[in-house]
């Protein structure tokens, strides 16, 4: 967090927007300026799209309600998972990020809520996500939420920094289904 | 990052727009007019064909970002995927008036402080990718080093960096040294990389052994390039046209390069005496190699990011990794002192001691790096031989005869001999290799495993204990077999149990193996930070319900032992089975008194971290998303599928974790009495000797962990106390006046105890 940022005034009321695919042409430039400023390797418009067009209703858009600029998004999916354990339907945050200017006001635990709550509304078990060991934001923000730190992953990114397995159950154990259930019929 | 705001932002939006219109270009619109002819495949059974006019016209019945996706492309391979003219994805995109390729005069003279900036620059370059960074953001950015690689040279002749000029004689005295020193280093690199690629270890997590296509040498024979080191020394020694102290320092980088690569090739031997020395000898160069690196010219010039775009990747050139020539001595130093020390685990006291051995080396911070970990196990496994001289049966028997068997007659090796199918020690043999062949990958997992990354380490044993539960089912039904033929009295005391007791011997020690490597999962999770405040009082908790069934355990090994001692007389009175039965019996007690320590100072922490819990000194989280049943499914996952110990339910770990009966005063009386008692444990642990204690070969350092988790629990014993006069302060009423500090992982004594800093507020 910036000073600059501190001074930054929030617009009184900010509009979120649950993605879908005619949005495309409108919204992916600025999801993907947004995003890519985080990274030091940039995701290819595959992986973008990867993601918004299967799970485009897990996708949140935070926006200026004047100038339409976009202040924040979160890009997630929503799967049946299958590896050492019975499978689960997991959901998996992606992408999470809010303009510099505008951090400390929320937005990113409003965005991750309303992907959350899109989750539960179909049926998912469980939900996971990796955070960098450095960025302290974002694990508090989950963290606050009720996630667990489940492991840790040695190097996991390509500037030689570890990362945290997070993990939050959305059911006991013994009422995971791994699959959408009722939802689609 | 931090200074651009949306103004930035919206300029960069401006260069990502998604066209839509049928006006885009053809996609064949560079090649002018005709697309280029189709490739010429040569394989049977295969027709190439043109599909371009198929392709585009089914391409455009599609949205824009509309998605074909075959079900099994996965997220992995959708981020491998490349956007064709985006500089930070495509490696053959060139800015305006770029050129491919770097232009350096190769036959360019260099200063000799050029040569050894040069030099010392490659020195941070190779210590880099010891730690992980790959060899094209590393050695192979430099310009030299790929004038050697390409085209792969099959003898030194086709080694000059002049390949103009009739070379041997040409060549200037200061780049036939730097040529020597980087056909060293090269040579040093691809003993390194083999030696690495042969053992267990995690690709980019942990080093990066990828060539990029190019050979590290494989064609020139170490010998050779040692000779031309030598000669270059002596030739070296004869000139008179350098100043004395640049001199001395190249001819040190020559020595010290010979040096380095002849200890790489000797470090895998297992039988060659002195490689400790060889590796102090290499620490010697040490200090002159840094006292001289000042006199060093950098040449930026020879190093190049474009060097990349040669190397056999998909991934465009990443910048050059920065790593200082501090950092790289530093790194060098260690790696010399920890290879120093890993050889000493040749060196076999008995199973217990290789052990601590293992597990402590890998617990030294900074962890030792990749190569000595992967020396470590070579030496451990490499050929399947046991420390280049043991089977793994002797390994394993001796481990089961130090934990359960002493002198036991199912590991009598004439058992063996016995060849009439109805004799009882034909089928101990036969039942006792089963379950050899049963537990020997398990167990040697074990050493595997604590030979990883401390993160892989924990996320490993997560997975393992499973095997180990199982292992343990099998075992006992092994174990209910063999009583048939070992014809087993069973204790039979009313006042224990209305049941016979039976030994279960193969059982039992794969109960101990598992608890223990429980009570590992849970202290490696303090390590590594994985538990939040208010997780603590519960995982301490769990870890003394581990050590406390471990000591419970111990003791009805015990028993059986002492139980077996008529049964054994005649085999106890041996020298042999003597010593076993001692060795057991010393084994059994020092067990005990380090799950004493551990659960003594780990009910302490429960207890107090419970009390500070209760009294709202620690954070609590809103957590709107979970409740205490589905965190402690999250928690307690590796252990819900363990059959033994039993999980406990949530609501009963939670009241026994709370203990909402007891006053804050009276928990923390109870965790100064466990603190104290971990207290003694520790100090008698201190006082034992490396064959007590089972850490021979690395006594200093388990003394040196012993004292470190001692001074941790001294000062639990102080925060205990404080908070304990806090409460009685308040009488029961009003505010508590405290903070409570909880230290991070490497600021605390010991990682493995989360003792909290109270301070008292004004």
């Amino acid at each position: 967090m910036t000073e600059e940022a501190k001074s930054t005034e929030l617009p009184s009321e900010l509009r979120y927007i649950q993605y879908e695919h005619a949005l495309e042409k409108q919204y992916l430039p600025s999801i993907r300026a947004l995003i890519s400023k985080d990274l030091s390797e940039p995701y290819s418009i595959y992986v973008y799209r990867y993601f918004l067009y299967q799970w485009g209703d897990l996708c949140y858009m935070a926006l200026d309600p004047k100038t339409n600029t976009m202040i924040g998004v979160v890009v997630c999916k929503l799967e049946t998972h299958q590896s050492h354990s019975p499978p689960t339907l997991r959901g998996y945050i992606a992408m999470l990020a809010v303009s510099s200017t505008h951090r400390n006001h929320g937005i990113a635990t409003t965005l991750v809520r309303k992907a959350i709550d899109a989750m539960i509304a179909r049926n998912a078990d469980e939900v996971v996500l990796e955070t960098e060991e450095t960025n302290i934001p974002a694990m508090k923000l989950y963290e606050r939420l009720g996630f667990l730190r489940s492991k840790k992953l040695h190097r996991y990114y390509l500037n030689g920094n570890s990362a945290y397995r997070l993990v939050l159950h959305l059911k006991r154990t013994q009422d995971m289904v791994g699959d959408v259930g009722s939802w689609v019929r | 990052m931090h200074s651009d705001g949306v103004s930035v932002l919206s300029q960069q939006v401006a260069g990502l727009g998604i066209d839509d219109g049928p006006n885009k270009p053809s996609a064949f619109g560079a090649y002018e007019q005709e697309p280029p002819s189709a490739p010429k495949l040569q394989s049977k059974g295969v027709i190439a064909m043109d599909i371009t006019e198929q392709f585009t016209n089914a391409a455009q019945k599609l949205d824009v970002g509309q998605l074909i996706k075959d079900p099994d492309f996965t997220l992995f391979e959708s981020v491998g995927a490349l956007e064709i003219m985006d500089p930070k994805m495509d490696s053959g995109f060139l800015e305006p008036g770029e050129t491919m390729e770097d232009d350096y005069d190769f036959s360019q003279a260099l200063l000799p402080e050029e040569i050894i900036g040069i030099i010392d620059q490659l020195l941070c370059h190779e210590m880099a990718w010891h730690m992980g960074y790959p060899l094209s953001q590393t050695i192979f950015t430099s310009l030299y080093i790929d004038r050697l690689l390409m085209p792969t040279p099959t003898s030194l002749e086709q080694t000059y960096f002049d390949k103009g000029g009739s070379c041997s004689v040409d060549e200037p005295l200061t780049l036939q040294v730097l040529r020597a020193y980087c056909l060293g280093l090269i040579k040093t690199c691809w003993f390194v990389n083999n030696r690495v690629r042969s053992e267990h270890y995690y690709e980019e997590e942990d080093f990066v052994t990828h060539t990029y296509n190019r050979s590290l040498l494989d064609r020139l024979d170490h010998e050779q390039i040692l000779k031309l080191l030598e000669e270059t020394i002596e030739l070296l020694s004869g000139s008179d046209k350098m100043l004395p102290e640049v001199k001395s320092a190249l001819s040190c980088r020559l020595r010290f390069r010979a040096k380095f690569l002849r200890t790489v090739e000797m470090a895998p031997s297992r039988t060659t005496p002195g490689l400790k020395a060889v590796w102090n000898e290499l620490l010697d160069f040490l200090p002159e190699l840094k006292l001289s690196s000042k006199l060093g010219k950098p040449v930026p010039k020879s190093f190049s990011v474009k060097v990349q775009r040669k190397l056999a990747s998909t991934v465009p050139p990443r910048p050059i990794a920065q790593v200082s020539q501090e950092a790289a001595f530093d790194h060098l130093e260690r790696l010399c002192r920890d290879a120093s020390v890993v050889v000493e685990v040749l060196e076999y006291h008995d199973s217990h001691s290789l052990f601590t051995f293992v597990m402590l080396f890998q617990a030294r911070k900074p962890q030792p790096s990749v190569y000595v970990r992967t020396l470590l196990q070579h030496y451990l496994f490499g050929d399947m031989i046991i420390l280049g001289t043991m089977s793994i049966r002797q390994i394993i028997d001796e481990d089961l005869a130090s934990t359960v068997l002493p002198a036991n007659k199912l590991l009598d090796r004439g058992n063996d001999d016995i060849e009439v199918p109805t004799d009882p020690r034909f089928n101990m043999a036969s039942r006792m290799e089963l379950f050899r062949s049963r537990a020997a990958g398990t167990y040697l997992d074990i050493l595997r495993t604590i030979c990883q990354n401390r993160c892989r380490i924990r996320r490993t044993l997560c997975h393992t204990i499973s095997d180990w539960d199982n292992l343990q089912l099998d075992a006992e039904e092994i174990d209910q077999d063999l009583r048939q033929f070992t014809k087993e009295e069973p204790i039979v005391d009313r006042a224990i149990s209305s049941e016979p007791i039976y030994a279960f011997p193969l059982s039992s020690w794969a109960y101990f193996y598992k608890l223990r490597q429980m009570e590992w999962i849970v202290q490696m999770g303090f390590e590594l930070e994985i538990y939040q405040p208010d997780e603590l009082p519960t995982m301490y908790w769990y870890l003394q319900y581990l050590a406390k069934t471990r000591a419970r355990h111990l003791e009805r090994i015990r028993a059986c032992l002492m139980r077996n001692v008529s049964a054994s007389r005649s085999r106890i009175r041996t020298t042999q089975g003597g010593d076993e039965y001692t060795t057991a019996l010393a084994f059994n007690n020092f067990s005990t008194l380090e799950a004493a320590a551990t659960y003594g100072f780990a009910d302490a922490l429960s207890s107090l971290f419970a009390v500070l819990a209760r009294l709202s000194l620690l954070p609590v989280l809103p957590r709107p998303y979970s409740d205490a049943a589905t965190r402690y499914d999250v928690r307690m996952k590796p252990f819900l599928s363990i059959s033994l110990p039993e999980p406990i339910p949530p609501a009963e770990l939670e009241e026994l974790v709370a203990q909402p009966r007891e006053s804050p005063l009276a928990l923390l009386s109870f965790a100064a009495e466990s603190v104290a008692a971990a207290k003694r444990a520790f100090e008698i642990l201190a006082k034992l000797g490396p064959a007590e204690a089972f850490c021979q070969g690395y006594h200093e350092g388990w003394a040196q962990n012993v004292r470190e988790s001692l001074k941790a629990c001294i000062f639990a014993g102080v925060s205990i106390a404080a908070v304990k006069r806090a409460v009685e302060a308040t009488g029961g009423k009003g505010q508590i006046r405290l903070r409570v500090d909880i230290p991070k992982a490497g600021e605390r004594y010991h990682d493995w105890w989360v003792v909290p800093k109270v301070v008292p507020l004004a």
